[in-house]
């Protein structure tokens, strides 16, 4: 199934889903700074509304069977062009065993008391890894079994990933 | 002199569960690591891993540093196969600055990796060999290591962070006589398989322990992301190097060792068959050595032009990728490391429940993990 089949049969499913498109260098940029890249597979944008049924779609539908969630992490834009605001993305990488096609998913999310439905009842995978998201970033999931901090311990102050982070001098800075 | 038998108030014969807390300092949990065990008698009701120990904020450290830097860095992360950390940082690179890396250089990256995929398995063989209660293997295992550390050494100066393969190629060509003495290697090896199957493999007590022991079924493997020898272990035929081949793996024949039943006993043959199966590609790599550069043409500030990139290959234990994106400068804008450890180590808490206390250390022994990388 090509990209773009596999986005219409989305499309259909789930109106509110857009495809990212490829990027493009600025009219203006200068020859050395070189053309963009991007990987080759579907991008995905889908509103953090229905990133739930979406999720579902992608992974129970049989044309599309996404079983394998290959990774999935958090962005944080702070400085964006003037006109919008500050978001973070939260990205899914999916991967079917059965028809061996790739897809990215991204949902914007607000930067603070950001909530977004959990996947870990969908892909195990999600378990641990939407617990390092909440641990980098601070994006809360509903619905997941045992959010809390992973990597970092309880009470650490602050979400170290995100782009205005400050790191307090302890005793190992000396 | 008789013995007197107190019995406290309350302390009666009634089973209650019991919190056994393994680590972070015991020997057998391969580094750090925490696990917090439940257990009702011999059985374990719930197992939780406690990580972070060794967490030095990779992720947060590479947005401070220029990607040539972020090399040296990416030997931490899984120090026992920092040539597959080099290789994938150089993919993820390479393919934000399309760029294409000679054939010889290509080459020399495959031979080191499938050298250190040798030496990596070789510390799974022995470490596990020891987790188990069996010691001779470990002397074996680090012997033959040690000989991959001296070819190590000659080529890139360093013994367990090498930092060899750079972006566009690899550090050096490789010295004179480095072929033959990596040649002379192999024929050596080769026969050290068959002992191992006499002192491991198929030693009936090791049987004992691990066949049955710790099964990972093919759908609970996939829905926790498990992959390499864990996966492979569970019948799953995937190996990044077959299903998405980087860096020309195309060119070469090997097997992919699949196991049947997924227990411990499955994913320690799959690691040996793979070893094997390295030998093989390193002496057809050492066979079609192509002459010629080893280096692509890399201007000397490297800043990838805007966008985002994931490359991943089939590292020792499992799928390692790497998300990067560029806001094209010098510095990422943000790079996620995608550990095949960190991801293994989840099914723990699923995979233990049910099991004897004396099984974990097996299990956890079984999983291979590498704490550096899985907490970055």
């Amino acid at each position: 199934m090509t990209s773009q089949e596999m986005f219409s049969l989305l499309q259909n499913q789930i109106p509110q889903v857009k495809e990212i498109p490829y990027p493009q260098a600025p009219a203006n940029a200068p020859a050395h700074e070189g053309k963009p890249y991007r990987d080759s597979h579907l991008y995905i944008s889908c509103p953090v509304e229905i990133w739930k049924n979406c999720a579902k779609f992608l992974k129970e539908d049989d044309r599309l069977s996404f079983d394998f969630l290959t990774f999935m992490t958090a962005i944080d834009y702070l400085k964006v062009p003037a006109g919008e605001t500050p978001r973070m993305d939260v990205v899914y990488h999916l991967f079917s065993f059965k028809y061996r096609h790739k897809c990215v998913i991204k949902i914007p999310v607000v930067r603070e008391n950001s909530e977004l439905p959990s996947c870990a009842n969908l892909w195990k995978a999600a378990d641990w890894q939407e617990r390092e998201v909440y641990d980098m970033f601070g994006i809360k999931f509903e619905g997941h079994p045992n959010l809390k901090r992973i990597l970092m311990w309880d009470g650490f102050p602050g979400w170290p990933l995100r782009k205005d982070y400050v790191h307090i001098p302890d005793r190992y800075d000396d | 002199m008789t013995t007197e038998i107190i019995r406290l108030p309350g302390q009666d014969l009634s089973s209650e569960e019991m919190i056994l807390n393994l680590g972070p300092q015991h020997p057998s949990t391969h580094g750090v690591l925490r696990v917090v065990l439940r257990m009702d008698g011999e059985v374990i009701t719930g197992s939780e891993p406690d990580i972070g120990y060794l967490h030095r904020g990779t992720e947060k450290l590479s947005e401070n540093r220029t990607y040539p830097q972020m090399l040296v860095i990416s030997d931490r992360w899984d120090y026992l196969s920092a040539m597959s950390n080099n290789l994938v940082w150089c993919l993820a690179v390479e393919k934000l600055m399309q760029l294409e890396v000679p054939q010889r250089g290509q080459t020399l990256r495959i031979i080191m990796v499938e050298l250190n995929r040798i030496a990596s398995h070789l510390v799974f063989f022995g470490t596990y060999g020891i987790d188990i209660g069996a010691y001779t293997p470990f002397l074996y295992a680090f012997r033959e290591r040690e000989k991959i550390l001296d070819l190590f050494e000659e080529v890139s100066g360093a013994r367990l962070t090498y930092n060899y393969i750079r972006i566009g190629g690899v550090m050096a060509d490789l010295p004179q006589d480095w072929v033959g003495k990596c040649r002379s290697f192999l024929e050596w090896i080769k026969p050290r398989f068959v002992e191992y199957d006499i002192l491991l493999t198929e030693n009936p007590i090791f049987k004992d322990r691990t066949v049955g022991v710790g099964i990972l079924t093919k759908e609970k493997a996939l829905s926790y992301g498990v992959t390499g020898p864990n996966l492979r272990g569970s019948g799953v035929s995937f190996d990044m190097r077959k299903d998405e081949p980087y860096s020309g793996y195309d060119k070469f024949q090997f097997e992919v060792p699949v196991g049947k039943n997924g227990d411990c006993w499955d994913r320690y043959w799959v690691r040996i068959q793979e070893m094997k199966e390295s030998v093989k590609i390193i002496e057809q790599a050492l066979d079609h050595l192509p002459e010629g550069e080893c280096n692509a043409k890399v201007p000397r500030l490297i800043r990838p032009p805007k966008g985002e990139a994931y490359a991943h290959l089939e590292a020792p234990r499992g799928m390692l990728g790497i998300y990067l994106i560029s806001d094209g400068t010098e510095k990422p804008y943000r790079v996620h490391v995608r550990p095949p450890s960190f991801i293994n180590l989840a099914i723990l808490q699923e995979i233990l429940v049910g099991m004897k206390v004396a099984d974990v250390i097996a299990i956890l022994g079984s999983i291979d993990i590498v704490l550096g990388e899985v907490d970055r």
